[in-house]
């Protein structure tokens, strides 16, 4: 059988503070609303930083528990943008000139 | 976008928000909210602190067309518990409105632009309530413009 690889999304947050507990406090908050088992298979992970904002990456089908964790994550946090890559992310947000 | 008072600054596709009907026409577009269901007859919409507490008053308070208005950053220092009630207070307060006719509005609240909230995320908590997102930002957007109808405007 042809494995496939999972389909991800990358998105950027506006956040405050650093960028691991920013990571960090929307990890806690997506396993205390939706369970240990959703944070690992949406593997969420961190993949730039820049100032205020981070980039991370997760499954595409476990998008709903983590963007309602960056909702509801507490200090309050915002979604800038979603993408399919990484790439075309960051050429909207015209982060490249930021870091 | 239902935004703040009015400062004296119109800012276009906003619409200011007053515990007051104006005495004049004015030039932007304003709706009337209040924040208590007991002296918010008049008002366009209502915001809800606690809905628990006002359900048997709104079946008999709310109007027909008149927004109830749910916040959602109080649910940020919430524990995860605490947000599953108040996801499904939310589903209830939906019902309610639908069956009084009354518009269901989830608002961020926000007070500075780091509690902004973005569309896709207010899809999803849409969603987690049961609500199709775009019957309801149609609808949302059917009731603002009924509301600015009845506006005088210069």
């Amino acid at each position: 059988m042809l494995r496939r690889k999972p389909k991800r999304r990358y998105i950027t947050i506006l956040h405050k503070g650093r960028d691991v507990e920013a990571l960090q406090i929307i990890e806690r908050r997506c396993a205390g609303l939706f369970g240990e088992t959703t944070l690992e298979k949406a593997n969420l992970r961190l993949l730039r930083s820049y100032p205020d904002v981070i980039l991370v990456r997760c499954r595409l089908s476990q998008i709903h528990p983590v963007l309602m964790s960056v909702t509801l994550a507490n200090p309050a946090m915002v979604t800038l943008d979603m993408s399919g890559s990484i790439s075309r992310l960051k050429k909207r947000l015209g982060v490249e000139n930021r870091s | 976008l239902i935004g703040g008072r009015y400062d004296g600054k119109v800012v276009k596709n906003v619409v200011y928000r007053s515990t007051i009907p104006a005495k004049q026409p004015t030039d932007y577009p304003c709706i009337i909210a209040a924040n208590d269901i007991d002296s918010g007859q008049q008002a366009d919409l209502i915001t809800v602190a606690n809905f628990r507490r006002i359900k048997d008053k709104a079946r008999k308070k709310v109007r027909r067309k008149q927004g109830l208005e749910f916040l959602l950053h109080p649910a940020r220092q919430m524990t995860a518990a605490e947000v599953a009630k108040w996801l499904g207070e939310l589903r209830e307060a939906y019902g309610l409105c639908q069956a009084l006719g009354a518009q269901f509005i989830l608002s961020s609240g926000a007070g500075s632009p780091s509690e902004m909230i973005s569309g896709n995320s207010f899809d999803e908590i849409l969603k987690e309530i049961g609500i199709d997102p775009r019957r309801h930002w149609q609808e949302l957007n059917r009731w603002l413009d009924h509301v600015i109808a009845g506006q005088v405007m210069v």
